[in-house]
């Protein structure tokens, strides 16, 4: 546990104005530069406050002074909030997982225009749904989830949106937004899962074709998101990323391994400060229409390995002075996980592939990530050859 | 005109009127009519024009409208800024008698007789659902394309409208949506200075009531509801969204919208959805460029084609002319968005017009912000098609775009209600038999 002398979010505001100033420098502002008291989830197992370890955090840190140029693509933000555990529920094919943090700040892509959205006034949570395939252990990162916040006594609805699919350090892939409440008291989260849009693959062929709707009980009180804790890290805007969060859910949200990943290995190329690890699979997945092999694209964070959804990724394959040039759909397999793929039917180890990105990962970015995965060149490898 | 503690200026509070209806939202808005305007609002201090005394200068078309409504300084028609639904059901099971038709006919004729046909008088239609003909052994003429309301999409759970008929009032008078509700319903002795003798009621009883606007200025008065940001919605929108919609160049015709063949030619279809608008992530988290990439096409936002509402862009929406229609899988993969215009400029017909006429509206009924979706098409399946091309989801697996995630606007509406109608052609408007 956090020793008690660790400042609480309300106690760090009271007693630091120096802070203050920043963050609410950086939250008006939206400049990456500014800003350095970032916020980016700290995690609890079952509603306990998040305990990383060997900390000594708190109001003697100094501040952070690197600037957005220096830092490198993905950082280390400058402090964290712990978490709070909402309930956790088996729905059709999912393991759906509801927690929240203290409102964050976040930028939302359409193309490569990065759009920053700032931490309004007035008490809130950021409400997170994190949703994996409990068999497989797969997270499923893909959607854009309704949800509708009542008041559980009159019914009354709070708020009615479609959550972001968004990435975090420490909370990997998930789906989340910032949510005013009006009063303390309890609350309802209704959630709703839409077919999943990407393709599945092998024992996830046609899992995820239902419309499923998750329920939660929610209280709201200021005592409790007060005590959800903060605190700065001496690391932040270092190359690093904070480690995936230990909670009860069980896939932390990082791909498999690549040791444990199907097929044979290709290589691993690097864009955008992103890794692609490229395999080939003999054999085309059940749910193309394929007998022949599949290529494999499994694009990653660095350090967290979580994947990178909604992204435009297309691969040349040249053999024996052939050349095909094919786009690479996201797909879901219980053994790669959440890729990108299709199939080549003359791929062979030797070829050399080059892979073109077209739209970078449009998924939203807590801080940390938003100057990585824009910009990438191409990236070309030998298969076989590192 | 108060509303609690704060004062209503004048266009709110007529809103509102209509919002509350009854005699006392009626009164309020008479009186509200009767003071001196000032902007937006026609000059309505003059009495309110009088109906048409010949059922014969009336055209056979109930969706005739665009040649009695203003347009705007592009040609562009523009609707009619109060609007009024009423869902209602015959009050008997089977066919409908022929007094009964008689009766429910001289009450929509004395209407026209009431209010001139015309934007600045009463426009209306009546609509009758599929649950309506199924009263008659005979079925629907085959003529007419006319199914129950089902989902439309994946990721939707609507409610499905299913009374007999569909009553759909516009006036740029709130006033007239008003009183004509209650002329019909026999609610009122006198209307826009004659007397009422001619009601359906008795005849039908009223099982809902919707009511809307639309028009520069009207949203950003109702940004008083839940779930619209504290000045958000510019002084100009015309809609919640903040664009401008309903370019004559990106609407079917009244034309190409009629019923051509069969006992309903000169008549037409209607479609009648209530989407929830989300607009805190659509103002607080998204940016301008982003807005028009969704609304518009990457390329609208990448060459700033659309400046504020989207007045400069005349009479048309540019999908046509900068070719995105034929982008969207391109643009889902290299731009990471396709647009909701983009999308949907793929569901045109033969000759490339648009198959829908859209009258849609705002609302802000249960005091949330939604959109009253109505559009008028030869066939049901001509929106089907339409909304299909807008669900994307030929694209919800390409590149950046998902199922709703950057797929046009989406995120941002959630269908709540959905419902279709015939409009029969205006002689046989009162209670049609099926063929
Ligand atoms: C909140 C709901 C909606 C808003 C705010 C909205 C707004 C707009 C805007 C701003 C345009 C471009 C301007 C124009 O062409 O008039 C447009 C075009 C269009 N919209 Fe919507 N729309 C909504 C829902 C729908 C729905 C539900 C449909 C039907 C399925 C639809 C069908 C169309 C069509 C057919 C076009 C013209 C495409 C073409 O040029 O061929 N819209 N809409």
């Amino acid at each position: 546990m956090w020793p008690e002398r660790d400042p609480t979010r309300r106690d760090f505001i009271a007693t630091s104005g120096v802070a203050l100033g920043m963050s609410v420098a950086g939250c008006a502002t939206g400049d990456d530069a500014a800003g350095e008291t970032e916020t980016p989830s700290g995690a609890a197992p079952g509603g306990t406050e998040a305990t990383p370890e060997g900390t000594d955090a708190g109001r003697e840190n100094e501040l952070p002074t690197a600037t957005a140029q220096e830092r490198p693509l993905v950082h280390i933000p400058a402090h964290q909030d712990g978490m709070r555990m909402v309930g956790m529920t088996e729905v059709g094919p999912y393991m759906v997982a509801m927690s929240y943090t203290l409102p964050h700040d976040f930028w939302v892509l359409a193309g490569q225009e990065k759009s920053y959205v700032r931490i309004n006034d007035g008490q809130g949570l950021h409400l997170m749904a994190t949703v994996w395939d409990p068999e497989y252990n797969q997270r499923i990162p893909l959607g854009s989830p309704p949800v509708e916040v009542r008041d559980a006594a009159s019914g009354d609805s709070v708020a009615e949106k479609s959550l972001w699919p968004m990435l975090s350090q420490q909370m990997g892939p998930h789906f989340g937004d910032n949510v005013a409440f009006p009063d303390e008291g309890e609350y309802t989260v209704q959630l709703s899962f839409d077919p999943v849009s990407a393709r599945q693959l092998g024992e996830y062929r046609g899992r995820f074709t239902d419309s499923v709707d998750a329920e939660f009980d929610l209280l709201f009180r200021t005592d409790i998101t007060n005590n959800i804790r903060e605190r700065f890290v001496d690391e932040a805007g270092q190359a690093g990323a904070l480690e995936p969060m230990e909670t009860n859910m069980k896939p932390n949200g990082s791909l498999p391994e690549v040791r444990a990943l199907p097929g044979d290995h290709g290589g691993i190329v690097d864009g955008g400060a992103a890794k692609f690890v490229v395999q080939v699979l003999r054999k085309t997945p059940a749910g193309i229409d394929s007998s022949g092999p599949y290529l494999a694209v499994s694009a990653r964070t660095p350090y967290n390995q979580y994947p990178l959804p909604f992204m435009g990724l297309r691969a040349t394959v040249s053999s024996a002075g052939e050349e095909v040039r094919e786009p690479l759909k996201a797909a879901i397999h219980p053994e790669l996980g959440y890729h990108y793929g299709a199939p080549f039917p003359a791929i062979a180890m030797g070829d050399e592939v080059t892979l073109e990105v077209g739209a970078p990962p449009q998924i939203a970015r807590h801080r940390g990530y938003q100057t990585a995965f824009l910009e990438f060149d191409d990236m070309t490898l030998t298969l076989g050859e590192q | 005109m108060t509303d609690g503690d704060r004062t209503l200026t004048r266009r709110e509070a007529l809103r509102a009127a209509v919002a509350v209806g009854g005699s006392a939202g009626l009164a309020a808005c008479l009186n509200l009519e009767s003071q001196p305007t000032e902007t937006g609002e026609a000059n309505r201090n003059t009495d309110p024009p009088d109906g048409t005394e010949s059922a014969a200068e009336l055209p056979n078309r109930q969706h005739a409208w665009t040649e009695f409504s203003r347009t705007d300084k592009h040609g562009n028609p523009v609707l009619a800024r109060h609007h009024v639904l009423l869902l209602a059901n015959y009050v008997d099971d089977g066919p409908v008698d022929d007094v009964d038709r008689k009766q429910a006919a001289n009450a929509f004729r004395e209407l026209e007789e009431t209010y001139r046909w015309a934007s600045d008088g009463l426009l209306f239609t009546v609509g009758y659902s599929p649950a309506y003909f199924d009263r008659y052994d005979e079925p629907l003429s085959e003529s007419v394309d006319l199914p129950r309301p089902a989902a439309l999409a994946p990721f939707e759970d609507p409610s499905f409208d299913t009374p007999d008929l569909l009553v759909h009032l516009a006036s740029d008078r709130a006033s007239a949506v008003l009183e004509a509700k209650q002329a019909l319903f026999g609610e009122l002795e006198t209307a826009n200075g004659s007397e009422v003798t001619e009601t359906i009621d008795g005849i039908v009883e009223l099982v809902d009531r919707r009511t809307g606007f639309i028009g520069p200025g009207l949203p950003a008065e109702h940004d008083d509801v839940n779930g619209v940001p504290d000045g958000a919605v510019s002084e100009d929108a015309p809609l919640f969204m903040g664009f401008k919609s309903g370019f004559v160049e990106n609407q079917a015709t009244e034309n190409s919208v009629t019923i051509t063949e069969g006992p309903f030619a000169g008549g037409t279809t209607q479609h009648l959805s209530l989407l929830r608008t989300e607009l805190d992530q659509w103002y607080n988290q998204d940016s301008r460029e982003q807005r028009v990439a969704k609304m518009f096409s990457a390329t609208h936002a990448a060459e700033d084609l659309v400046e504020g509402v989207g007045d400069n862009l005349g009479d048309s929406s540019l999908v046509s002319e900068t070719g995105v229609g034929d982008r969207v899988s391109d643009d889902a993969f290299e731009e990471g968005v396709v647009g909701h215009a983009q999308k949907l400029a793929r569901a045109r017909d033969e000759d490339g017009d648009p198959r829908l006429l859209r009258r849609d509206f705002a609302t802000v009924d249960d005091g949330r912000t939604g959109v009253h979706f109505l559009s008028l098409q030869e066939s049901i399946a001509d929106f089907i098609q339409t909304r299909t091309a807008m669900n994307g989801t030929d694209v919800a697996n390409v590149g950046g775009v998902g199922t709703k995630n950057n797929n046009g606007i989406l995120q941002y509406i959630t269908t709540v209600r959905r419902g279709n109608y015939l409009l029969p052609p205006r002689s046989k408007r009162s209670f049609p038999r099926p063929s």
